[in-house]
């Protein structure tokens, strides 16, 4: 793999790569910083990708791994890991109509961003960038099958969040399954 | 009857499931009304995360960013080295302009590459610089094969243009401004080489190919296929 052809692929995924940096870092100034510190990384050890194909995965597992560098550097404290308590069904409530309408979205990116580093990252490839659990696993260098339970955790998580604001705010019923 | 558990119907709304858990599940919502309301509340709350996710192109410059990456490393590589790889590039694009007729998907790649590399990189200046489409032409008068005629592509200016060349033939390639964009013009005698037609996602840009006058023009930009292909259309049918 030269450097053109890694500079073509980078630019090729450019747009999810720049959008994965700043749902991670929530600034758009640090996401760029981000994207081209993940490239200079990408350029140095561009002997680990073999197959042009598998570009976008490995790319972003540089992207979150230098986001992860940058944290620690920073001495931020993220929660990187949720505690692994049982994952119980979460609320039903009532709140199709409210996220329909889109009333409820700035809770929504409120209770993402408030998610472990570990789910919100694995929730976010698999909603947004619709990257397939094989995929995201190599991303965050796990086996699909913890992908699919940190999924599944986070969306519990989502969803008790939602149904807690929803009921602070009278709407829903908020009940439980 | 017991529920389903939470992880797989989650799984279930990626599609992730194994196709003996898939019956299964579909099985159980057939008849369950509890798990099929909270399925429709997962796949809401799939598309509100889809949904709530940040819509901010890439700019410009972070583009212009990761090309400086290479050119910074090329730069840190000894005279020989680079001299080495020129030679050796040479090598292969002469070979590939010789040994084999261009296909279409090389040929776009090499555009979409030039674009990038030349309006991106510093390094490799214009050498011409005029906001007169006339006076462009007039500057490519005796380095190319052929008398150059630039469209005027509406909404856009023409910033300048370089010699360049491609698959062994010194070809025009002219820079215009759309409202902070900037677009790449190949302009070459060899309709052949070029071919017509819109192709979008090429590396995260399109090329649209055109011929007009017994000329090959071919535009590359980060506009959508049948905006770009109207663009182009429209200059070329402007060509007197």
């Amino acid at each position: 793999m030269t450097e053109t052809e890694l500079l073509n692929l980078a630019l090729a995924h450019l747009d999810r790569m720049n959008r994965f940096a700043l749902q991670l870092c929530r600034d758009a100034d640090a996401a760029d910083d981000l994207v081209q510190e993940a490239f200079v990384r990408a350029l140095a050890v561009r002997g680990q990708l073999r197959d042009a194909s598998r570009a976008l995965p490995w790319l972003l597992s540089i992207v979150r791994s230098r986001f992860l560098e940058q944290s620690r550097r920073a001495g931020r404290r993220l929660q990187l890991v949720a505690e692994e308590a049982e994952l119980v069904d979460p609320p039903i409530g009532n709140l199709e109509e409210e996220l329909l309408r889109g009333v409820l979205s700035d809770e929504v990116s409120c209770a993402v961003a408030a998610l472990p580093e570990d789910q919100r990252t694995c929730v976010l490839l698999c909603d947004v960038e619709g990257l397939s659990y094989q995929d995201i696993a190599e991303v965050v260098g796990c086996l699909p099958g913890t992908v699919r339970s940190r999924i599944a955790r986070a969306r519990a998580r989502l969803m008790e969040s939602l149904a807690r604001y929803a009921a602070e705010r009278g709407i829903g019923s908020g009940g439980r399954r | 009857m017991n529920c389903l558990a939470f992880e797989i119907l989650s799984a279930g709304v990626d599609g992730a499931l194994s196709e003996h858990e898939s019956h299964g599940v579909q099985a159980h919502l057939a008849g369950c009304e509890r798990c099929r309301a909270l399925r429709a509340k997962l796949v809401l709350l799939k598309a509100s995360v889809r949904d709530v996710a940040p819509a901010r192109p890439p700019s410009e410059a972070l583009k212009a960013r990761l090309v400086a990456s290479v050119v910074r490393r090329r730069r840190l590589r000894s005279a020989a080295i680079r001299v080495a790889a020129a030679a050796a590039l040479v090598a292969i694009v002469v070979a590939l302009g010789v040994a084999r007729p261009w296909r279409a998907n090389d040929l776009l790649a090499q555009l979409v590459g030039d674009h990038v590399l030349i309006t991106l990189n510093e390094t490799k200046p214009l050498e011409v610089r005029d906001r007169d489409a006339s006076a462009i032409e007039r500057w490519f008068g005796g380095k190319l094969d052929f008398a150059l005629r630039l469209p005027r592509l509406d909404g856009a200016s023409v910033v300048g243009g370089r010699v360049c060349n491609f698959a062994g033939r010194r070809v025009a390639l002219t820079f215009y401004d759309l409202q902070g964009r900037r677009m790449s013009l190949f302009v070459t005698d060899r309709e052949d080489q070029v071919g017509e037609g819109c192709s979008e996602g090429v590396r995260g840009f399109t090329v649209c190919r055109e011929p007009a006058r017994g000329l090959a023009y071919a535009l590359v930009t980060d506009l959508p296929a049948a905006e770009a292909q109207q663009l182009l259309r429209t200059g070329l049918e402007q060509l007197h």
